[in-house]
């Protein structure tokens, strides 16, 4: 028997598919004055060496209403010693030894700012490193679409970013000699006059002859082109101020100020050597001078980079004068506290709570990859205790489902799917790596624990099957990569060749990462299919530039001492592993949380770095010491999260929110994923589908190996387990899937094999019985009034109930209601 | 493979018989993936064309069932094709007999076996003989216990299969199959689970046995074990009174079609013993050890007479049998007084023995090393050996040897593709020795026993009929040999510590069958036989050790020659030709088949092929009347530094063919033997028979010459020295030519005596000739002697270059700019 598109399902299907989400609520709301509450002074010491230091002073007010104002030019400052120091353009400059005060006020506010010189007269030598390499970065002369390209440009190469200072001075000063400077009359060098455009340049004017840039190179050339000695210090971190500035109207600015930190406990005001950029420049836009001004309503990310260094703050702008008022909603826990006072300052109201269908559809969605069943959501509906929300997540969390998510999800993370070379990783490995992680998470195995023991994995893979860990991926340079995408969500891919462009990653993060897997033992086993993996005790990880055998540090952090010969990998775990690592937890954290939202507090979730932070850093920051504290059960975050009114709040947007996608103040819809929507539909049709490798009745979220596949599961956009990157799962709608839908025989098929529209009419249901129990089954909810009404024309003289029924079902079924999760 | 095989598959089976055709594109598609079934061998002759002719091999696809209970007759039905004439069944060990053959047709063939009550237990290996041919290598299992069939639906543990305590289950599970027992068992009971299936050899079967509770709990369950390979056991005391349920499946859920036997009962099932050997004849007291009732000793008298395995099987007896032997070594050498070890190289326990000796222990507990000391005199040349894993112990060796002052002579993890280690050391002085053992991944336990044995070198020589085939370890590996006719397949000796000259021995051929061939010098590894039955020998087959002995007894200088023959059998590959499953046996299989209408055979030349030479060997072949069928012919080995085509055909309707080869200046200069294989269809299968043993002599060249670069211009005539060095004399005129020479460019032959120093050509070119360096010119000097010609290729890689013609001078005698030339 076929099933024929008939007139009747067209028109349920135009009527389904059109209805869904309709209103948006305004916010009534109206503007009071807010008070001024703090300024802030940035710095908020000056230390100033040498006479030619200088540091710039900004200032911050702050308001009641969380609005931030740059008043530097309007407040007033007076120096307790002027002989000290000279305060002009609001720049200090030395003049003699000493300590003094900086003394700042602004519409009653005061700040003192303790001012510190020393050495006022000596001359600090020009260095390489510290003063014309930053030029480069400044200029964009090293960027990756000029001379930074690995190829150089025009016949000039410098290495990205600055990640290779020595390689920058020869070929500087020796590779082209007499060329590109020179020494005897330093302004007529080539690099000058190519940078100011006094001979032909592809590049363009960079800075003019009179700037800042121009005299520092003059001046290193005038000095001879010294290369740095050992002596010089290092720069060690960026410090940028102010952290957060909310922006009220177009064109209001802030200032920003950029000091770096070097290795011997100076420090140094290098504003004018740092390179901004933003991230939303239709928000707000930064100048090359530092200064962020509001555009639109939006909020940016400024990247400073200086040196190898990079480092950033967030910027709000909001539009002027917007009638808002903040609306009293009950906060369930920490997660609405933190969502909401981002959302304050934003001037967005949160969406209402949703329905309790809708509720009962999306938790058991997230938590379990299932449907409720019409039981549930009767039970569920004609429940009236008050904790009744808390009940279902308290529920769904003991159930065997949530393991299956999760063990899917970690098994993404983890790569686990057999490869095209047998031998390599088999059928069978993938099973036992699987039922290893599925063993796991059942038993509520704290995740630093599961990781920890990945990552020191030692034995026959048969036996040890956490071992395959280092089955999937050979390639000590792709595991290090991996590690640091999957347990960090850091991804350090670009800096195996050069500096990072938009984090702060050096090479010798990379390599120096990737020393703590330059000792991993593999042989084979008896039986080929198997490795036995081990600790080698030898064998190091060479830096490409510098030809040397890199010693193990974490990424980010100290290079800890270990013992010739031991276990490498151990070190990095505890490091890894330990409560105080700033990626692990918060990597978590944030994974479990884009789980229930769609998205990423950072998002993607692997892909965290200096250009693309939390937007909400409060929140991941809580969430990651809550998960720590849970001792890594996420079980429990999970709780907070589903039970938090944030997660629990309307698809439908208001007024203030319609605009933003990324502050939690309305619950995203999302398309269900490929795997559970395939569940989804077996379940509610009764057709069971059947799987490749796994035993009959298995479900799509069971898959063990990642090469096993059908075609609706890759339509969907099924994780091919190729690599750890989030963007594996494809959540994308696009035509092919709704012409599967549609068109192919996923739903068809499903409704005829099912049989229970036939089976409903033998149990003697009625049509209006049927219709209420489809409805329960695919969209989790009773049909409306309306929905009732149009579908009972459909149920006249002579038309087959069975066929408008199941004409009814596949319409259901290719709503975008039952498609989507919302 | 050896180069003539290579070229066979190489191209796919041009020239042959469509039936071998077929078969070589079957083996070549198997570098595609694994061999599911029982083997290419089955696979590809299955595709041939049924026969029902007896002049071809047997083909046994299935043995039901694959095994039975010790001390019964069986009936055992063999499935395949050509099995009509079935005579006999050779079994490769003692205890199992044919009784009768009950009914043969040509796809199945009913038997009578009987299995002696002191049969040994396990694999026993067999091949059928027909009138026409041998079969290749089949497995059938002998076991305690009686034999039950499996019954589906036993897919869940709902409807688990009841079998009595002590039966053996022969199943099969299909593809995501998985089988269920019950068995009823009282408290603290030994209730042991084995499972015989990859062992079987016929699929890509890796089972997995579980044993649980009624209510489906997991008591314990079993993958792959260190004693049984890829097949497990579990045995465990029974927690209460009643029932239990054994699951049986496939690891992956994979594949269809794999049988197996599962013995369910209360027999003993250790896991390993210790010791692991003795000497033969040796009464000793063994410990059993992983017994869930304790470990227990049993008295152990090893066979006295010599057993060709290198372990022998011992089945445990112990309140039941074991259905399957645990391993011990049978070695001449004595047990050292088992003594505790010493941990450290400081602290090694003296043996207080000289090599060679053999010790037993065990690495008890984690990161245990054992430190044994010995004494040897200098220039012993000894083998150490671990045998361990061989023998059921899981341990996974590394084996190093230090002398007194703490230096290493040597250490191995793995040795040829077993985790058992193997050092050889020369010693190099009078004086102690320590030989540490160690587990790879420092693990330890009680199970984890070893024996190592530290030996003189003996010269060992070990044969074997090298494969003919890719992915193929029977075709022409028997000896077949059809009445009247001949056969004929090239030995491999590896040879081991012994370079001397060696003669082979097929002693005990069956009656009328004889076999010949040359000694094997020192310097070779192979030899080509050729056996020869009488047209009225009887139509008989027996199973033969071949063996080989020193020529020169004084070369073996006192020490015994250990001569064996090995033919491995790989029942299943994984990718990459990795063996999954094998069987060897050390005995090769000859008979007597009906007559096959041809025979082959070469004219022996008269004169020499000389080093540098090519000669035509001309192969006649003999056809009945009424045989007219393409016959391929194909040397079967050629001497060193000679070359030939992988195989020619003896078209239709022709008798002969000249089969050319060729002798690099290398080859060595002696009178060799060779043959030549044949194969052509008869009545619609593959029969083989070979040419007789015909000597082929290399001799030094006659003559030898140089040809200097010779330039021509396009369009002229130039002369062409080839200055000859006469080496021997030759009496007449031999004929010189050049070869190699470019399109349209010509040079009439020379004659030339033993007095000519040169030769010279007038090569003549066109202005077609092309231009450029020809580098391929070379000289064919042929002398006749006896009637037959020797052809000398000399002069090789000569250079012969066409230059463009000089511009003619112009009319107005300017200057002409310069042409191009190449």
């Amino acid at each position: 028997m076929n099933f024929v598109l008939t007139t009747s399902a067209q028109k349920v299907a135009r009527f389904l598919l059109g209805v869904m989400f309709g209103c948006g609520c305004a916010v009534s709301a109206f503007a009071a004055k807010p008070a001024l509450t703090e300024i802030k002074v940035f710095p908020a010491d000056v230390n100033l060496k040498t006479r030619s230091d200088r540091q710039s002073i900004v200032v911050q007010a702050l308001y009641a209403d969380g609005v931030t104002r740059d008043v530097t030019a309007l407040a007033s400052f007076t120096l307790a010693n002027k002989a000290l120091v000279k305060f002009d353009h609001f720049i200090l400059s030395p003049v003699a030894d000493g300590q003094t005060e900086l003394k700042v006020k602004f519409q009653g506010k005061t700040r003192l700012v303790p001012v510190k010189i020393e050495g006022a007269k000596a001359e600090e030598p020009i260095s390489f490193v510290k003063d014309v390499m930053p030029v480069f970065t400044k200029a964009g002369c090293n960027s990756g679409g000029c001379h930074g390209t690995s190829r150089g440009k025009d016949g000039f190469r410098l290495s990205l970013f600055g990640y290779d200072p020595d390689g920058d001075y020869h070929r500087l000063t020796r590779e082209a000699i007499a060329r590109r400077i020179n020494l005897a009359l330093p302004e007529e060098s080539l690099m000058l006059e190519k940078a100011t455009r006094k001979v032909p340049h592809t590049g363009g004017e960079l800075f003019k002859s009179d700037s800042e840039f121009y005299q520092t190179l003059v001046t290193w050339l005038q000095a001879g082109a010294p290369k740095d000695g050992p002596g010089v210090a290092k720069v060690v971190r960026l410090e940028i101020n102010p952290l957060q500035s909310v922006l009220e109207g177009t064109g209001e600015a802030q200032q920003l100020s950029v000091r770096a930190f070097y290795s011997d406990g100076t420090d140094r005001d290098v504003t004018s050597l740092t390179a901004f950029m933003g991230n939303n420049d239709a928000a707000v836009k930064v100048s090359a001078a530092g200064k962020a001004t509001a555009l639109s309503r939006g909020e940016a990310f400024i990247t400073a980079r200086y040196e190898g260094l990079a480092t950033g703050v967030q910027i709000l702008a909001i539009p002027k004068n917007l009638n808002f008022t903040w609306p009293t909603v009950a906060e369930n826990n920490y997660i609405d506290t933190l969502v909401n006072a981002k959302l304050r300052k934003l001037r967005i109201a949160p969406s209402d709570l949703s329905d309790d269908p809708t509720f009962l559809r999306r938790v058991y969605l997230d938590i379990t990859g299932t449907l409720p069943t019409p039981d549930q959501v009767r039970t569920f509906l004609a429940d009236t205790a008050t904790g009744k929300r808390d009940a279902v997540v308290d529920d769904l969390l003991g159930r065997k489902e949530f393991v299956d998510l999760w063990v899917m999800k970690w098994a993404e993370l983890l790569q686990i799917r057999s490869a095209d070379q047998q031998v390599q990783m088999s059928a069978k490995s993938a099973l036992q790596y699987f039922d290893w992680l599925e063993g796991e998470i059942t038993q509520n195995v704290p995740v630093d624990v599961m990781v920890k023991k990945l990552l020191t994995a030692t034995g026959p893979s048969f036996e040890e099957p956490a071992t395959n860990f280092y089955k999937v991926e050979r390639d000590t340079l792709k595991l290090t990569e991996n590690v640091a995408q999957a347990f960090m969500g850091v991804r350090v891919q670009c800096t195996q060749c050069h500096n990072h462009p938009f984090d702060r990653w050096t090479m010798n993060d990379y390599y120096g990462l990737a020393a703590f897997f330059a000792q991993v033992g593999r042989k084979s086993g008896e039986d080929p299919r198997e490795t036995i993996v081990f600790n080698s005790g030898g064998g190091a990880v060479k830096h490409p530039v510098t030809g040397k055998d890199m010693a193990p540090k974490f990424l980010g952090g100290a290079q800890p001492e270990i013992a010739k010969g031991a276990d490498r990998r151990q070190v990095l775990a505890e490091w890894l592993t330990a409560p105080e690592n700033p990626y692990f937890a918060r990597n978590l954290a944030n994974i479990i949380w884009a789980q229930f939202f769609g998205k990423g507090i950072i998002d993607p979730v692997d892909d965290v770095r200096v250009s693309n932070p939390a937007t909400n850093p409060e929140l991941l920051e809580k969430l990651a010491t809550q998960l720590t504290a849970y001792r890594y059960d996420f079980k429990k975050l999970v709780r907070d999260i589903c039970t938090s009114r944030t997660y629990q709040l309307s698809a439908v947007p208001n007024a203030t929110n319609a605009g933003d996608d990324a502050n939690f103040a309305k619950a995203g819809v999302r398309r269900i994923r490929a795997e559970v929507l395939l569940d989804a539909l077996s379940t509610v049709t009764g057709s069971a589908e059947k799987l490749r490798g796994l035993p009959q009745g298995s479900r799509a979220i069971e898959i063990a190996d990642g090469r096993t596949s059908t075609y609706f599961l890759t339509t969907f956009g099924r994780a091919t387990r190729e690599t750890p990157c989030s963007c594996e799962v494809k959540m994308e709608p696009n035509l092919s899937q709704a012409l599967h839908l549609l068109n192919g025989d996923a739903v068809n098929a499903k409704v005829l094999n099912g049989g229970l529209v036939k089976k409903l009419l033998k149990d003697g249901k009625s049509p209006a019985d049927i219709i209420e129990e489809l409805y329960l089954r695919a969209l989790g909810r009773l049909p409306t009034a309306t929905e009732t009404t149009k579908l009972q024309a459909f149920f006249t003289e002579g038309k087959k109930h069975d066929v408008v029924l199941n004409d009814l079902f596949w319409s259901l079924l290719n709503a975008k209601e039952f498609v989507f999760n919302h | 493979m050896p180069p003539s095989s290579r070229g066979l598959v190489a191209r796919c089976g041009a020239g042959f018989t469509p039936a071998i055709r077929l078969f070589i594109r079957a083996l070549a598609r198997c570098g595609a993936g694994f061999t599911p079934a029982i083997g290419p061998l089955a696979r590809a002759v299955a595709l041939a064309l049924p026969l029902t002719v007896a002049a071809v091999a047997p083909n046994v696809t299935a043995i039901a069932p694959a095994g039975g209970p010790r001390g019964t007759a069986v009936e055992v039905t063999l499935r395949g094709d050509r099995l009509a004439d079935a005579q006999e069944v050779f079994f490769y060990s003692p205890g199992i007999t044919l009784e009768k053959i009950t009914g043969a047709k040509d796809k199945e063939v009913k038997l009578v076996v009987q299995i002696s009550a002191d049969c040994r237990l396990g694999e026993h290996a067999l091949r059928l003989r027909t009138t026409g041919g041998i079969s290749a290598l089949r497995l059938f299992y002998v076991g305690p216990f009686p034999s039950v069939e499996e019954k589906e639906p036993n897919n869940a543990g709902a409807k688990a299969q009841p079998i009595a305590l002590n039966s053996t289950v022969q199943g099969t599970i299909a593809s995501e199959d998985v089988d269920f027992f019950s068995v009823e068992a009282k408290k603290d009971q030994r209730l042991s689970v084995e499972i015989e299936g990859a062992r079987l050899g016929r699929t890509m079967f890796d089972p997995i046995v579980t044993v649980l509770s009624a209510d489906g709990r997991v008591l314990a369950a079993s993958d792959d074990t260190p004693l049984l390979g890829h097949d497990g056991f579990v045995s465990l005391l029974a927690p209460a009174d009643g029932k239990y349920l054994i699951q049986v499946r496939d690891v992956t859920y994979a594949g269809a079609g794999h049988f197996y036997r599962l013995h369910l009962g209360s027999f003993p099932r250790p896991a390993v013993a210790f010791p692991l050997g003795g000497q033969p004849g040796e009464t000793f007291e063994a410990k059993f050890i992983g017994d869930p009732s304790g470990d227990f000793t049993q008295s152990v008298t090893l066979p006295a007479e010599k057993i060709r395995e290198s372990r022998f099987g011992l089945v445990v007896d112990h309140d039941g049998l074991a259905p399957s032997p645990n391993w011990l070594r049978i070695s001449p050498l004595a047990n050292a007084p088992s003594i505790s070890p010493g941990n450290a190289l400081a602290k090694a326990t003296s043996l207080n023995a000289t090599a060679p000796l053999a010790f037993n222990g065990v690495l008890a507990t984690k990161g245990d090393a054992a430190f044994f000391r010995f004494t040897a005199k200098k220039d012993q040349n000894l083998d150490f050996q671990v045998y361990a894993r061989r023998l059921g112990s899981p341990l996974d060796s590394v084996l190093t040897i230090f002398d007194a002052k703490g230096k290493s002579l040597g250490n191995n993890d793995d040795a040829a593709g077993n985790p058992d280690s193997a050092v050889r050391v020369k010693i190099p002085d009078d004086g102690d020795y320590t030989v540490k053992v160690a587990d790879q991944l420092a693990r330890g336990g009680p199970r984890f026993t070893y024996r190592v044995e530290i030996a003189e070198v003996a010269p060992t020589l070990t044969l074997s009929i090298p494969d003919t085939a890719r992915y193929d370890n029977e075709t022409r590996k028997s000896l077949v040999v059809p009445r009247g006719n001949r056969f004929a397949v090239l030995l491999n000796i590896a040879r081991d510590t012994f370079n001397g000259d060696v003669a082979v021995a097929f002693d005990g051929l069956p009656a009328g069958l004889t076999a010949l061939a040359d000694s094997v010098p020192g310097s070779l590894s192979a030899v080509p036989v050729v056996f020869s039955a009488a047209a009225d020998a009887p139509i008989a087959g027996t199973l033969l050790t071949p063996a080989a002995r020193a020529v020169d007894a004084t070369a073996t200088k006192g020490k015994d020659i250990v001569s064996r023959f090995r033919h491995t059998v790989d029942w299943v590959r994984i990718q990459n030709d990795t063996g999954y499953s094998r069987s060897e046996v050390g005995q090769i299989a000859a008979a007597v088949v009906e007559a096959v209408p041809f025979t082959v055979r070469i004219v022996e030349p008269k004169v020499p092929l000389v080093q540098s030479g090519e000669t035509a060997l001309k192969i006649i072949a003999e056809r009945q009347e009424g045989f007219d069928e393409p016959i391929t012919v194909k040397m079967l080995w050629n001497p060193p530094g000679v070359t030939s085509p992988p195989d020619l055909v003896i078209p239709k309707g022709a008798n002969s063919v000249d089969y050319k080869l060729n002798a690099s200046n290398k080859a060595e200069v002696r009178r060799w033997k060779t043959a030549v294989i044949a194969s052509a269809t008869v009545q619609g299968g593959a029969a083989y028979v070979s040419s007789q043993l015909a000597e082929l002599e290399i001799a030094a060249p006659f003559i030898a010459g140089k040809i200097n670069l010779t330039k021509v211009e396009r369009g002229q005539t130039a002369k062409l020295i080839c200055t000859l060095e006469q080496k021997v004399p030759f009496s007449g005129n031999a004929v010189a030519r050049l070869v190699g020479l470019p399109a349209n460019t010509t040079a009439s032959d020379v004659e030339i005596t033993q007095e000519n120093k040169e030769a010279i050509f007038e090569v003549v070119t066109t202005e077609k000739s092309p231009l450029g360096s020809h580098k391929n010119v070379f000289c064919q000097v042929t002398l006749t002697r006896d009637g037959e010609p020797i052809t000398h290729l000399i002069a090789q890689s000569s250079v012969l270059r066409i230059d463009a013609a000089r511009p003619k001078p112009a009319a107005d005698n300017k200057p002409v700019a310069q042409t191009k030339t190449d």
